[in-house]
């Protein structure tokens, strides 16, 4: 695909920096394009079925085991775009997360948290990871909104 | 001398009847199967007895004692909103086959210790009032064996009477908020 005669190949790549006195940490951030791996490693947990009278069956979204196992799930799911995401930064490693295991995809917080990490300095990278993987609706409106009174501006002239 | 003879043998029951309209039925197997039934409206009852003998004493009451052990009967008519497997991914069998262990529960193991023995079932009622002032209850009938069973699944009804080798219920209350 070409934009502008430019061939457009790669994701969006962001950058964010948490300064430190003793360096400051430099985190590359990568756009995620889908979630076919994630679904591959952790599938969209299924309603169990219920039966009722004349015999048909249906979905039972409400079970609370299902309830359970779609927080858990989407849970993970955050945490895997997020780590994802962070895979740009080849510096940056992880000790108890296995990208293979969902299990612990949750980790990350724990390792930013032990590695002095704020709240804040989380919560953070968490939303530049949504801005750049094009989650954030208010960021694209508003660079819709730039581009659209660029284009008024000439007329203006 | 002391005279002592039997003077009765009174069975003394303790009934209790439970409106379903609040409450969720589970049956269970002696594994991990269970079927979860939604229940519309209906009633169960279920009879503990024990039979206590009186002696005598020259003709004056003197001794009391325990006589035999008599099973649990249990007997419920209720019509039903849903039924659920209760695991994550299972598909739903019907009552019936969860309580004569056929079709999809084919497989089930009996609540009874002793293989030998006729299949059997925990019933489990999870009662919570209306009220949520009220504390919610749990009752466990324990291997359940029907003797009468009558399941109608197009209207969605099951009357059910049977026994539970136990002397009691197991009953449990605990806050709605927990």
């Amino acid at each position: 695909m070409k934009y502008l005669g430019k061939v457009i190949n790669a994701p969006t790549e962001e950058i964010i920096v948490i300064p430190r006195t003793t360096g400051n940490i430099t985190l590359k951030i990568q756009a995620v394009l889908d979630f076919d791996e994630f679904e591959a490693l952790c599938p969209t947990p299924e309603p169990p079925v219920k039966m009722v009278p004349g015999g048909a069956k249906i979905a039972n979204a409400e079970a609370p085991s299902y309830l359970e196992a779609i927080d858990a799930w989407a849970s993970k799911k955050s945490s895997w775009l997020i780590l994802k995401a962070l895979q740009a930064t080849s510096e940056l490693e992880f000790e108890t997360v296995n990208m293979s295991d969902p299990e612990t995809f949750n980790n990350y917080d724990k390792e930013f948290r032990a590695a002095g990490f704020s709240s804040m300095e989380i919560a953070m990278i968490v939303n530049k990871v949504t801005d750049t993987c094009g989650l954030n609706s208010e960021k694209v409106e508003a660079a819709t909104k730039a581009f659209l009174a660029g284009q008024e501006l000439p007329q203006d002239m | 001398m002391k005279l002592i003879g039997i003077l009765a043998n009174p069975q003394i029951p303790v009934y209790a009847q439970i409106d379903l309209k609040y409450a969720t039925l589970r049956l269970k197997d002696g594994a991990s199967a269970e079927i979860i039934i939604k229940v519309g409206e209906g009633n169960l009852s279920y009879t503990e007895r024990r039979n206590i003998e009186y002696t005598l004493d020259r003709g004056v009451l003197d001794e009391v004692r325990e006589g035999d052990e008599v099973p649990v009967e249990v007997s419920m008519d209720l019509v039903w909103e849903w039924v659920t497997g209760g695991s994550e991914s299972g598909d739903v069998g019907t009552v019936e086959d969860f309580l004569k262990k056929k079709g999809q529960y084919s497989g089930n193991t009996s609540t009874d210790s002793d293989a030998c023995r006729p299949y059997a079932v925990d019933i489990e009622v999870e009662y919570v009032p209306d009220c949520s002032v009220e504390d919610k209850e749990y009752i466990t009938l324990s291997d359940y064996r029907y003797e009468e069973l009558a399941h109608d699944l197009r209207a969605g009804t099951i009357a059910t009477s049977g026994q539970c080798n136990i002397t009691e219920a197991t009953a449990v209350r605990l806050p709605q908020s927990t």
